[in-house]
């Protein structure tokens, strides 16, 4: 009887979602009919079934459930092995990049069962239920939570929502007039909202954006995410995507990772899915037309961590910002530096003949770079890291040097007031050290430790694949200069723990820049950069590594 | 708007009504989706039922059972529904309907004890289990959607909840100490 009863439970369960076929309901009431056991199962199944939907009378845990979906996997895909009818297509990867998808949307199903129950718990609600309406209304219940927010202004007919606040499905629509915040659904999903957005939630893992921007990141366990918007539904299967509404309705959906079902047409009608995969990005317009368009890599906000101001878009993370104060996204300030001595960070570089004092300086203002110093080989390896790591092969140097280390290029040099110009770093006709094109000058000698481990913890889902830049001497130098140009040369090096990975020696003002690659894996932590002076003095070597930046995967 | 009256009959009568459902609006609905096993219609039907019941219920005999009463009229509202949509839908033959009112009296006879029972019974439910019963019931996701989030067909949810609904159903009679004579 139990695989019998098994089969009652599944027709019945079909029958009360009213998507039994014709077939299985005569099968059901031939059992029911003919059989005892069946029959009294038919009733305790039921018993059973009311009770679940009137949820008022049992307990739910509401959170914390998704650890136990893996079970819940394993099983299903036991059943998938014997399943005999597939009803929906899901997308297979091997066909073409756009292909219908059956995705139908499903009308909200509304318990007025218990509806029933909280209505006529009062005489008054009672009579306005029996006089005047046929009414079911919606009960709401806590789905998801703000779990960072910054600068974020909220009309002034919201409720003020910080983070740590719940947020209800049945709370209607929300406006974020400015900021960004992030919201974590019960169910795994993230969702991070840019201001001016119009947004709300509907159900335990769907949202109807209004309009603005938004982000989404939906785990395996929580696939199925929907995001409406005037024109359109995404449905997640499983991955990342940015929508981006504008007021006129029309939707912009961009697929970073993963696959979804993006189906055209208003709220509530049903319609084909169009597949979405990892690279494309579409349109949809009011009148449900849908238009091919470039993926935007940096249009959303993907990750941010307020305590940090860190807001990122996709961008590769510079190292000369993190010298700025910044955190590699452009929020340092161009101009400030680093004294190789003592590790402080000041507004204003100083230019100045200055000896080393052999001794690795820590950066306690910037949680990014570990450390600083002044190269020289001398008297043996020199300290490139707070956790002793050393450069074995270090050159003998002078021990002296000119400049901080500068997240810059415009700076300006005492030695010449009378000259009202700047010392531009130039390569190629192409300045660097701006805020669009930024540099780090490293005058030799001159060292700076970067800590690859703090800095993926700003992003601990993205992974560190390599740092790229352009190093060498600038094209431009003081016209008193000029007379030795030929004569100056630099050493440049980058180290990873203490290992030379990258070294050109002896370059010089003319020398076309060196683009460096060096690929990264996870367990490197400290990415030192150095230059030191090759040809016995310091003077002129206008070093530097332009647009130094860390690529993330 | 009228501030109520406490003491108007309509208040009184409305008072009195609600004593009366309150206990058996579940069985109530319970016969009603065992003759009509479709969630969204029986739910209807369920409306339906209640606006009659309490626009007849001057007619209510007090101290008659009222439980036997709401019946009726539930089964005057089923057999209008059967009429209405004898073409739209799929509703069980008369042979089915026969047999469904043999065994009714003992069904609702079992039936508030059996729902005392679910409760203690989710509880003992595998997190997993306990899980997906929240995914249908309480967060109110179809079927479909559920399929969807797990990459799985309708079919494979469909049998899931059917051993979980079997679970606590053996789990329900055990507390009850019924003898499973069909097992």
């Amino acid at each position: 009887m139990n695989s019998d009863k098994r089969l009652i439970g599944e027709l019945v369960l079909q029958a009360l979602e009213g998507c039994i076929s014709e077939e299985d309901f005569n099968r059901l009431q031939e059992m029911i009919i003919h059989d005892p056991a069946a029959q009294e199962y038919y009733f305790e199944f039921l018993t059973g079934y009311i009770g679940l939907i009137d949820h008022e009378k049992v307990d739910f845990e509401t959170q914390g459930q998704s650890d136990y979906y893996s079970s819940l996997l394993n099983e299903f895909a036991d059943y998938e092995m014997t399943a005999p009818a597939v009803e929906i297509e899901l997308p297979t990867p091997e066909k073409a990049p756009v292909k219908m998808l059956k995705v139908e949307k499903t009308p909200r199903v509304i318990n007025k069962f218990s509806v029933y129950s909280a209505v006529i718990s009062t005489a008054a609600a009672l009579i306005f239920l029996m006089l005047f309406v046929k009414i079911a209304p919606t009960t709401g219940w806590s789905v998801a939570t703000i779990t960072d927010s910054m600068n974020a202004q909220w009309s002034p007919s919201e409720h003020p929502t910080e983070i740590g606040d719940r947020l209800w499905n049945n709370e209607g629509t929300r406006w974020l007039l400015k900021g960004t915040i992030k919201i974590a659904f019960d169910y795994g999903a993230e969702v991070i909202i840019e201001g001016p957005a119009e947004f709300e939630l509907d159900g335990g893992d769907e949202m109807v954006l209004h309009s603005g921007r938004l982000y989404a990141t939906v785990p395996k366990g929580a696939a199925g995410f929907t995001v409406q918007t005037p024109y359109s539904t995404v449905i997640d299967l499983g991955t990342e995507f940015g929508v981006e509404v504008d007021f006129d309705g029309s939707t912009d959906v961009h697929m970073f990772k993963g696959k979804a079902s993006l189906i055209p047409g208003a709220i509530g009608e049903k319609g084909d899915g169009i597949e979405l995969t990892a690279g494309q990005a579409k349109e949809v317009t009011k009148t449900s037309q849908v238009r091919e368009l470039g993926l935007q890599q940096n249009a959303f906000v993907r990750r941010m961590d307020s305590k940090t101001g860190f807001l990122w878009r996709g961008e590769n993370l510079n190292l000369a910002d993190m010298v700025g104060g910044g955190n590699g996204l452009g929020t340092g300030r161009v101009g400030s530096a680093i004294d190789p001595l003592s590790g402080q960070m000041r507004p204003t570089p100083q230019f100045d003949e200055r000896d080393g004092t052999n001794k690795y300086a820590l950066v306690r203002n910037c949680p990014f770079i570990d450390g600083v110093f002044v190269p020289d080989g001398e008297f043996g390896p020199v300290q490139v890291s707070s956790q002793n790591h050393y450069f074995e092969d270090c050159p003998d140097t002078g021990n002296q040097f000119y400049a901080d280390i500068v997240n810059g290029g415009r700076v300006k040099d005492r030695r010449d007031p009378g000259i009202k110009s700047y010392t531009a770093l130039l390569f190629n006709d192409q300045e660097y050290g701006t805020s669009r094109h930024p540099a780090l000058l490293l005058h030799s000698n001159g060292g700076i430790t970067f800590d690859l481990e703090a800095i993926r913890q700003l992003l601990p889902e993205a992974e560190i694949v390599s740092f790229t830049s352009l190093c060498g001497l600038t094209d431009v130098v003081r016209p008193r200069a000029a007379e030795y140009i030929n004569r100056l040369k630099a050493d440049f090096f980058v180290l990873v723990d203490g290992e030379v990975r990258f070294e050109h020696k002896g370059v010089r003002q003319a020398d076309e820049p060196d683009a460096i690659k060096i690929d990264l894996d996870r367990k490197d932590r400290f990415l030192t950069l150095i230059v030191s002076d090759g040809d016995g003095g310091y003077g002129e070597d206008y070093s530097f590594f332009a647009e130094p930046v860390l690529i993330l995967k | 708007m009228p501030k109520e009256d406490k003491n108007s009959p309509v208040h009184h009568n409305a008072e009195s009504f609600l004593r009366q459902i309150t206990p058996v609006q579940g069985k109530v609905f319970a016969y009603i989706i065992s003759r009509w096993p479709n969630r969204a219609d029986a739910e209807e039907i369920m409306q339906e039922t209640m606006t009659t019941l309490w626009s007849k219920y001057d007619d209510y005999e007090q101290g008659t059972d009222f439980l036997a009463w709401a019946v009726t009229v539930a089964k005057y509202k089923i057999m209008s529904w059967r009429k209405k949509k004898a073409h739209q839908a799929l509703q069980f033959n008369e042979e089915a309907m026969k047999v469904l009112d043999n065994r009714s009296n003992e069904f609702l006879k079992r039936y508030d004890t059996r729902i005392g029972a679910l409760k203690e019974c989710i509880e003992k439910l595998t997190k997993s289990d306990k899980t997906l019963i929240e995914l249908k019931y309480f967060k109110e996701l179809p079927v479909k959607r559920i399929s969807i989030r797990y990459g799985i067909t309708p079919r494979a949810v469909y049998k899931t909840l059917s051993r979980v609904h079997s679970l606590l159903m053996r789990c329900v009679r055990r507390n009850l100490g019924e003898v499973a004579v069909h097992e």
